[in-house]
């Protein structure tokens, strides 16, 4: 080894531990910052330079990192669901009291038993056709509360869409970039950091999975094994609907030409919160329709009136309406709660007669055949005990959702209360698990490639000494020379 | 007369030192001069005619070598384009004129028309490849300059691509009027993925692949242009498929039997080789687990790589790269009787040796390093202990001088 290998080696040193501490300086950088990996120069020995610095690299951990990516979009999909729910479930909230279908419906029977208690009284009578007026309100209101959520869930599908495909431009960008610089053996440690971080903003929208080919290039598929990128990014378009009712069906999110997400969906997305957003839109929310709708069908059925000699042809709606038709509806009919009347013939705000609550012929006052108080006496109740116990009469009912399909009305309203109910109690706690999973996900992954305070310093130390080494070898050589210049002067 | 005799071995020792002094002084000022080779005065003796009575003194010859296969410390740089030899050999370079000589002076750097050239102004010499790798050399007659200007902007067309993928088993049988292979309105699909190949010009084609099961263990799968898709994206397209294969699947494992690639005419480009050899038809749901293709769009060199075989490859923006040159390496049989120029290059000689071409690593000769640059072999401390040797020696040498001049001087003096 000769005096000028000896400082060509230390000049190596030198600057291969000066790019080392830049490295060290941009960990420490990073230390607080989400997604940050710890970068580590790769340097090896080199008989005829000393030392060279191979390149950079960071660290990875692929499987935690896709178990992040899973967990992402699991725990995005529950919230967004969740959140769903929770706009649905405020409709029959406890804290509302009173105000829920089935407070309304309770308050209903309570007027219709005093009614039938003091059937001369006549506000009392109009007190009970108040109440299904409020029933009838606290019904729409509820359907509308329905459709104004789909209508959001639908309006948030179409933001997940748009904002998945700014993502997917940025990926492709940062993909660009990332396979540019691994090629020519660049560092890329920087690009792989931010596309890695599009990666789990995109998780968030929509499940995907990934796969890795030469120079570090990414393919995106949806964890239903459709095409977002490869190479090139797909569409992802989605038409967003305006106005939603019990029979819109919303449209479905296009991936790559094929319907993903949505109804009839092809190799059908799994998670995300697109898909979330599209079960609420789609399932929960026209399930809880559809029990409303049954609820409201129910209301017209149990306080259906027939003609004094009870035919079951004679029989049409009373208290209740699908709108002014006095047709009792056979089956689930959609948008029922939302068209559900009071009959004006028998309220007297509307110039109506409330004692036809006491003596029938609310469907057709003209008629006589359906007067049940043939002699109009003040003190008739039968038709009002009758009415106050008709939400205890055995219906059926069309199956949606979780809701009983026979029993008594007052069952099928607390059932379909019970449903949505425990629908939020499900979608809570998948919240609270999915999330938490996350949390470890995310943690797990950050221990396995972030940056280490402690380490880094050490790190430090250790590249200050072997500075100071290689400088002093600098020194100690040039002393040398000098004294053999000074042996030659 | 042996006093004049010491007084002209005297000037010869004064001789052969300045000549030292030479190769040291030469040696000092290259001490960073890349390439270069150190030169060591060596000294002969020369006799007089001595008998047993008297001694008569000779003198002494130098001969003056270049170390010019000791091999000089490597040092980095950034420049992809700055080589270096771990090893024997030589580049070869041209001047101007097109003669060619030998260095390892390799601090190249494109010049104006895009010839790799050193700092002395030779053109590094190679072979083109066009693409793809040719094996043996021809003699030094075959090499052109290196130009690295010409590698601008190229689209290659797909030719061979993979995909692999896992087709459901538990798939019912698709209905066949429905099967997106007939093209109908709307179609049943149980997996589909686009791969993107590129045509002739490099403009990208996207490939809608549809995998249906046509009966157990038998799939099909068709493959569209995704250009001719209809308004909704997919179903029906403007045109029939670009390809239609059936795929059979064994029972046993699940890999594939028959059908595992598929030619596709790629509108406007060359035949496409699909290989589907490592999907499978397992019972999980359609995932695809690799697609590769090569060939690409239209894509100017970003830099150029030489690898330690002494291929030049241009690397290109989208990642992909192609073997543009091959640099070859050259050697003489005696290295330092090669005749000495100016700008750290090497002639061939009469005494080196006929200069044989071939490539690194192979038959003695050294690999190639990238953005490595070979040091001058001179090391300082050896160059000022010659140096002071040198001076003593000259030193003591004019003493002798000195001396038989007074002696001389004496012997005038007694008359």
């Amino acid at each position: 080894m000769s005096l000028t290998a000896a400082l060509t080696s230390a000049r190596n040193s030198l600057s291969v531990r000066s790019a080392e501490t830049d490295i060290v300086s941009r960990n420490v950088a990073g230390v607080n910052e989400a997604g940050y990996s710890l970068k580590r120069a790769n340097v090896a020995a080199d008989q005829t330079s000393g030392v060279r610095l191979l390149g950079v690299t960071r660290a990875t951990d692929t499987a935690l990192f896709q178990s992040m990516v899973r967990a992402s979009s699991d725990a995005a999909a529950r919230s967004a669901l969740l959140s769903g729910v929770e706009a649905l479930q405020q409709t029959v909230d406890p804290a509302f009291g009173d105000s829920t279908p089935t407070g309304r419906l309770g308050a209903l029977v309570d007027a219709l038993t005093q009614a039938a208690a003091a059937p001369s009284d006549q506000s009392l009578a109009q007190n009970a056709v108040d109440k299904a007026q409020d029933l009838v309100r606290t019904l729409q209101d509820a359907a509308a509360t329905i459709q104004q959520a789909r209508k959001t869930a639908d309006a948030d599908i179409s933001a997940s869409v748009s904002n998945i495909n700014s993502l997917l431009q940025q990926f492709q960008a940062l993909n660009a970039r990332v396979v540019g610089n691994t090629a020519v053996g660049r560092d890329a440690t920087a690009d792989l950091d931010a596309r890695d971080k599009v990666l789990s903003q995109l998780s968030q929208e929509i499940g995907i999975r990934t796969s890795v080919r030469q120079n570090n290039d990414v393919q995106i598929y949806t964890d239903g094994g459709g095409t977002l990128f490869d190479t090139s990014m797909r569409e992802v378009t989605f038409k967003p609907t305006t106005t939603f009712d019990a029979n819109t069906i919303g449209n479905a999110v296009m991936i790559d030409g094929l319907p993903a997400i949505g109804p009839d969906a092809v190799m059908g997305v799994k998670s995300g919160r697109v898909f979330g957003l599209a079960q609420m839109r789609d399932s929960i929310a026209p399930s809880y329709q559809g029990q409303l709708d049954e609820i409201a069908r129910g209301l017209i059925a149990a306080y259906s009136e027939t003609n004094a000699a009870g035919e079951p042809a004679s029989a049409a709606a009373g208290l209740f309406r699908d709108g002014a038709s006095i047709v009792i509806p056979a089956d689930l009919s959609p948008g029922l709660a939302a068209r559900l009347s009071v009959a004006a013939s028998v309220d007297r705000k509307q110039g109506g007669n409330s004692f036809l609550l006491r003596d029938g012929g609310i469907s057709n006052p003209a008629d006589p055949a359906y007067k049940l108080n043939a002699t109009g006496a003040a003190s008739f109740s039968d038709r009002l005990r009758a009415l106050s116990i008709a939400n205890e009469n055995m219906q059926a009912f069309a199956s949606s959702g979780g809701a009983i399909t026979a029993g008594s009305l007052s069952l099928y309203a607390s059932s379909s209360t019970g449903w949505i109910e425990g629908q939020r109690q499900f979608a809570s706690t998948e919240a609270e698990q999915k999330s938490a999973f996350l949390d470890r996900a995310t943690q797990a992954l950050s221990s396995a490639t972030g940056v280490s305070l402690d380490t880094e310093m050490s790190k430090m130390l250790d590249l200050e000494r072997a500075y100071q080494g290689s400088a002093k070898l600098i020194s100690v050589v040039d002393s040398m020379i000098q004294s053999l210049l000074q042996a030659a002067g | 007369m042996s006093l004049f005799g010491s007084m002209r071995t005297a000037a010869s020792g004064m001789n052969a030192q300045a000549s030292r002094l030479a190769t040291v002084s030469d040696n000092i000022a290259n001490v960073n001069t890349t390439g270069y080779k150190q030169a060591s005065a060596e000294f002969e003796t020369m006799l007089g005619q001595a008998s047993q009575m008297e001694y008569v003194s000779g003198g002494v010859l130098t001969s003056v070598r270049q170390l010019t296969s000791e091999q000089g410390a490597l040092r980095g740089t950034a420049n992809p384009t700055d080589l270096a030899i771990s090893g024997n050999g030589f580049f070869v370079v041209s001047n101007d004129s097109g003669a060619n000589f030998l260095t390892r002076a390799g601090s190249f750097v494109p010049d104006a028309k895009g010839n790799l050239v050193n700092t002395s102004g030779y053109k590094l010499m190679g072979y083109p490849l066009g693409g793809s790798l040719a094996t043996g050399v021809a003699g030094l007659g075959g090499t052109t300059a290196v130009n690295i200007g010409q590698l601008a902007l190229t689209a290659t067309p797909s030719s061979a691509a993979s995909f692999t993928a896992n087709l459901p088993s538990g798939s019912a049988i698709a209905d066949p009027a429905l099967l997106p292979s007939a093209n109908p309105d709307v179609a049943q699909v149980v997996g589909k993925s686009s791969i993107v190949a590129y045509d002739n010009l490099g403009t990208p084609v996207t490939l809608d692949l549809y995998f249906n099961k046509t009966a157990d263990n038998l799939w099909e799968v068709a493959v569209f242009n995704k250009a001719d898709a209809g308004p909704s994206g997919s179903f029906p397209y403007a045109a029939a498929p670009l390809a239609t294969s059936d795929i059979t699947f064994s029972p046993d494992n699940g890999s594939i039997v028959t059908g595992a690639t598929v030619a596709i005419a790629v509108p406007n480009g060359v035949a496409l080789t699909l290989d589907l050899s490592k999907t499978t038809q397992l019972a999980a749901p359609y995932s695809v687990i690799d697609t590769q293709m090569n060939g690409n769009a239209p894509s100017a060199v970003q830099k150029v790589e030489v690898d330690e075989n002494g291929v030049l490859y241009s690397v290109f923006e989208n990642g992909t790269r192609a073997a543009s040159f091959k640099i070859p390496l050259a050697n003489v049989r005696s290295p330092e009787s090669l005749t000495q120029a100016s700008g750290n290059v090497f002639a061939e000689s009469a005494q080196s040796g006929n200069v044989v071409v071939g490539d690194a690593k192979t038959g003695g000769l050294g690999k190639i390093r990238s953005s490595t640059l070979e040091e001058s072999t001179v090391d300082l401390a050896e160059e000022l202990t010659s140096m002071i040797e040198s001076q003593r020696g000259y030193t003591a040498n004019s003493k002798v001088f000195q001396t038989s001049a007074d002696l001389v001087d004496v012997l005038v003096n007694l008359k």
